[in-house]
């Protein structure tokens, strides 16, 4: 066990290493360290299940160590910036007003190609059009297009748009739904009376969404044969 | 914070079970070894009710050891003790030198994966 205990712990040092070295690329939606925990995290989890030789000690405590680890290192690095900086990546600008950075991409490892895709991805069609490329600690890139090529906002048409609040679920599967209504404000009286207001029943409806504005949406239930 | 200080104690309770299994391991395998070394000659009368002691403190042990050490590893110490056992009371001289070396070899080995040394880790 005490084998198992610092190999775990060296392995889980020397992979967010190599994660790290790997650059951006690899790793995706994640930070280093949670990638790190969840690859090793899978792959231990299998070995009780499959080689019945090993005792369960030998992964749950790896397992509760690498728990341990990546709570540590989250609090640690919230904490101490320059270890941050160390353990995840920082953002790295591509192109900056217009102009790209051939040595960031070639850092990077990222063809032109690669970095075309991303940008058609966006609505944009030519490199010209970008004033700033970053591509991002998880690895996704944002653009952000020069003005003239960005779509008209209302703001800058001077047209005033009111604000529309999200649309939660306030029934569904014949039930009202609590936290939905709870989430714009409103209770169940409220809906019941919107519904007789508009003529309909709860029994044809499938859901209704809504808003704070009391905005209503719905779907009504498909006729069974 | 609560995880943080969850995960601390999580941290060394952990810490204490590893170290508090390396010992008790360690002195299981110590007392085996210790009783296996002074084992008498076959030819003398109480080599049988040595072995068979020997055998019941490991059993008494084993249920605890199997917690923390590969299953192969103890199944080859009951099974080397227990030829050993046999060796000694049908008077196979040969086998039991044999099946008290492959013992001997078995609980260094367990005693090996207990010990922090780069071999071992790397």
């Amino acid at each position: 066990m005490l084998t198992i205990f610092i190999r775990t712990l060296l392995v889980y040092i020397l992979l967010i290493v190599v994660m790290r070295l790997m650059g951006k690329r690899q790793i995706g939606e994640l930070e280093v360290t949670d990638l790190v925990t969840t690859l090793l995290i899978s792959e231990i989890a299998s070995v009780p299940l499959t080689n019945l030789d090993a005792p369960l000690s030998h992964a749950v405590l790896p397992i509760l160590l690498l728990l341990i680890l990546e709570v540590f290192s989250s609090v640690i690095l919230l904490r101490c910036s320059r270890l941050k900086n160390l353990v995840s990546s920082r953002p790295t600008v591509i192109i900056q007003r217009g102009i790209l950075n051939q040595r960031a991409l070639r850092e990077l490892r990222i063809s032109l190609d690669e970095l075309m895709s991303e940008i058609r991805q966006t609505g944009l069609s030519d490199l010209s059009q970008v004033q700033y490329a970053i591509l991002e600690k998880n690895g996704s890139l944002t653009v952000l297009p020069k003005s003239k090529y960005a779509p008209l906002t209302p703001d800058q048409a001077n047209v005033v748009v009111p604000e529309e609040g999200l649309m939660h679920i306030v029934f569904s599967n014949g039930q009202y739904s609590k936290t939905g209504l709870a989430l714009i404000g409103k209770d169940r009286s409220w809906l019941q009376a919107a519904l007789k207001r508009r003529g309909l029943k709860e029994e044809q409806l499938f859901c209704i969404t809504a808003n704070e504005q009391g905005k209503l949406f719905w779907i009504r239930k498909e006729e069974t044969k | 914070m609560k995880v943080f200080y969850l995960s601390a104690f999580l941290l060394l309770a952990l810490i204490a079970a590893v170290i508090g299994n390396a010992i008790y391991i360690n002195n299981v395998v110590e007392t085996m070894l210790t009783q296996v070394q002074s084992l008498p000659d076959i030819r003398q009368e109480d080599c049988v009710f040595r072995i068979t002691e020997l055998l019941a403190y490991w059993e008494a042990n084993t249920d605890r050891v199997y917690l923390s050490v590969g299953f192969l590893s103890v199944d080859r110490i009951t099974e080397q003790s227990k030829l050993l056992l046999s060796c000694a009371e049908c008077g196979n001289n040969c086998g039991f030198s044999d099946a008290k070396a492959l013992l001997t070899d078995a609980l260094c080995d367990i005693k090996r994966l207990e010990e922090v040394h780069i071999g071992n880790l790397f």
